[in-house]
């Protein structure tokens, strides 16, 4: 039996809690914390540090809150949706009839990669539905950038407030809608510049080898491996369901290798292609949701020429 | 990556002859300046190495350096090989070469008309993977030709993939035998081109497990995509084993950490 706001709410009850102070932030997160404690409801906090000792401060001792680490849970949306739906499943698995978590994302995440984490945060809303959530996701409104928080009020149903009453938000998207939208991601100045390798129509290998030779020693060698996959794995999705030609891109920086793979094609149909997987792979449909995996960013868009995946590994924060 | 010429079991397809020629002499060369007992078994209407071969051969107080086994003697047609009686007859000319005083023995044989039906080829694929691991362990080394124009280039691929090494094959790995009937080598790089040869080359390994495992050394393994592990997965499945896979890619550990592969376990090679 769920208790609270989500009484009654079948699957997914995905809530923005926007804040602009401690009180308020305290406000939104104590009650529904403690609430859930006293229900027996699993009640999870995934903070950073500072707002996650200012939680942990106020709460009653004793309260049988669990607190998780946020970073390494959100360093990639498609790693972040695979360990929390583990972390639900085990959850129900153990007998919870509600889920509760408060979380944020880091303030790095509203920055030049907010895109993939915009289409996280509407992603979830099916992602999760399937286990009895609830959640706030706490967002700061004096760092989040004001086009952040019109994503933020465009992917939650609803808005917490810190007087406890939740509202539906007018503006939100249904997900099949928000995901399928042009959203271009913020430019990366290293694409000005020339790029370090460029083919048409490159066997996978030979796309391959081109990430390798771009290759200038910066990066750990996993990051390079794990980038190379991520870029044979969108080649062969262009190759199998794209319009040719295919053309890849390859730039090298200091402190990252940002590689575009470009069709004449709409890209994929599914919108939550990369987020989530799509089957098991037997019939394909891995390939994006590996490169998610595998890389500190990927931005997927449409735009006149077709449609392009671009892949970074090393800093993706420029 | 290992020569051809350092390999014990290589693979030349070949359109061209000369060329074909050209590296069978040195294959041969190198096994005369090693003391190895020689056979060649060339190609139908084919001369140049033949002329060659008795013109270089060693005046030696050990008998028959070198042999040269007509074409026609050495195959049937339409003949569909026994792998372990093959095995077994080289087995037994490796060992009367070292009874005789040479240090091992080495064939270059043309085998094209071992494979022109499906029935013959899948034989000759598994006979290809097992002498392989016979010659992990005794001193004999083969170089198999065939004739892509009369094969083609899937037909070539098939087999080659299952040698040491391979020239102009078009093939992107290698799956070969290690030691022991429970390990094999995977070298080269596995993506969607080289999906349906792989599985094809997997089931025709032979695999035995020990202790319900196989190990694959991957230690020369350069890529492999999901695709190409979840086939190893369905393998293992089918096979009721646990495929072992020794790489130095990190990619790989974290593509079966991604995949939750129940019977594929990679680990990273030291």
């Amino acid at each position: 039996m769920r208790t609270g706001a989500a009484a009654g709410h079948a699957g997914y009850f995905h809530t923005a809690g926007c804040f602009g102070s401690d009180d308020e932030l305290l406000g939104l997160a104590v009650p529904f914390l403690t609430g859930g404690a006293a229900s027996g409801e699993t009640s999870v906090v995934v903070l950073n540090d500072r707002n996650a000792q200012l939680v942990r401060d106020a709460l009653p001792a004793g309260a049988a809150v669990i607190f998780l680490p946020g970073g390494a849970v959100y360093e990639r949306p498609a790693a972040a949706i695979r360990s929390y739906r583990k972390l639900l499943a085990g959850h129900v698995a153990a007998g919870a009839s509600q889920i509760r978590i408060f979380g944020d994302l880091t303030a790095v995440t509203h920055g030049a990669t907010w895109d993939w984490w915009a289409r996280y945060e509407s992603a979830i809303n099916r992602a999760y539905d399937d286990f009895p959530l609830w959640s706030i996701c706490a967002y700061d409104t004096r760092t989040t950038p004001p086009a952040a928080l019109a994503d933020v009020m465009r992917t939650h149903p609803w808005t917490a407030l810190p007087d406890g009453r939740n509202v539906p938000n007018a503006g939100f998207t249904d997900p099949h809608l928000y995901l399928g939208e042009r959203h271009p991601p913020t430019p990366d100045p290293v694409l000005d510049g020339e790029p370090a390798a460029e083919l048409i129509d490159p066997t996978l290998s030979e796309a391959r080898q081109a990430v390798r030779g771009a290759d200038r020693g910066h990066l750990a060698s996993t990051e390079v491996d794990d980038l190379v996959v991520a870029v044979s794995e969108a080649v062969a999705n262009a190759q199998r369901h794209g319009s040719g030609p295919v053309r890849l891109r390859v730039w090298s920086s200091i402190d990252r290798l940002v590689v575009t793979v470009t069709d004449a094609g709409t890209g994929p149909e599914d919108p939550f292609a990369g987020l989530v997987p799509a089957g098991d792979g037997t019939n394909g449909g891995l390939g994006l949701w590996i490169a998610h995996q595998s890389c500190n960013h990927v931005a997927l868009y449409r735009h006149d020429d077709g449609f392009t995946v671009r892949l970074t590994a090393g800093d993706p924060h420029h | 990556m290992t020569t051809a010429i350092e390999s014990s079991h290589a693979c030349w397809s070949y359109g061209d002859h000369q060329a074909l020629d050209e590296y069978a002499k040195e294959f041969l060369r190198a096994g005369l300046a090693a003391g190895e007992r020689i056979w060649y078994v060339p190609r139908p209407r084919s001369q140049g190495i033949t002329d060659w071969l008795r013109s270089v051969s060693p005046r030696s107080s050990r008998p028959d350096p070198v042999r040269i086994i007509p074409w026609q003697d050495a195959y049937t047609a339409g003949q569909v090989v026994d792998p372990a009686a093959q095995i077994a007859a080289y087995a037994a000319v490796t060992d009367a070469a070292l009874a005789d005083g040479f240090s091992g023995f080495r064939v270059v044989a043309d085998v094209t008309a071992m494979v022109r039906t499906p029935e013959q080829r899948d034989a000759f694929a598994r006979y290809e993977y097992a002498i392989g691991r016979y010659m992990h362990t005794a001193p004999m080394r083969a170089l198999c030709t065939y004739d892509r124009t009369e094969l083609g280039d899937r037909v070539v691929a098939e087999l080659a993939c299952l040698h040491e090494t391979s020239h102009a094959s078009g093939v992107t790995f290698q799956l070969h035998a290690g030691p022991t009937e429970d390990e094999a080598i995977l070298d080269g790089e596995l993506d969607m081109a080289s999906e349906d040869l792989l599985s094809g080359a997997l089931w025709r390994t032979g695999l035995a497990p020990s202790g319900g495992e196989v190990t694959v050394d991957a230690g020369r393994l350069r890529f492999i995509d999901h695709r190409s592990l979840l086939l190893v997965q369905r393998y293992a499945q089918e096979r009721r084993m646990t495929v072992v896979l020794r790489t130095g890619l990190s990619s790989a550990l974290h593509l079966a950490e991604l995949l939750e592969l129940p019977d594929v376990r990679v680990e990273m090679a030291r």
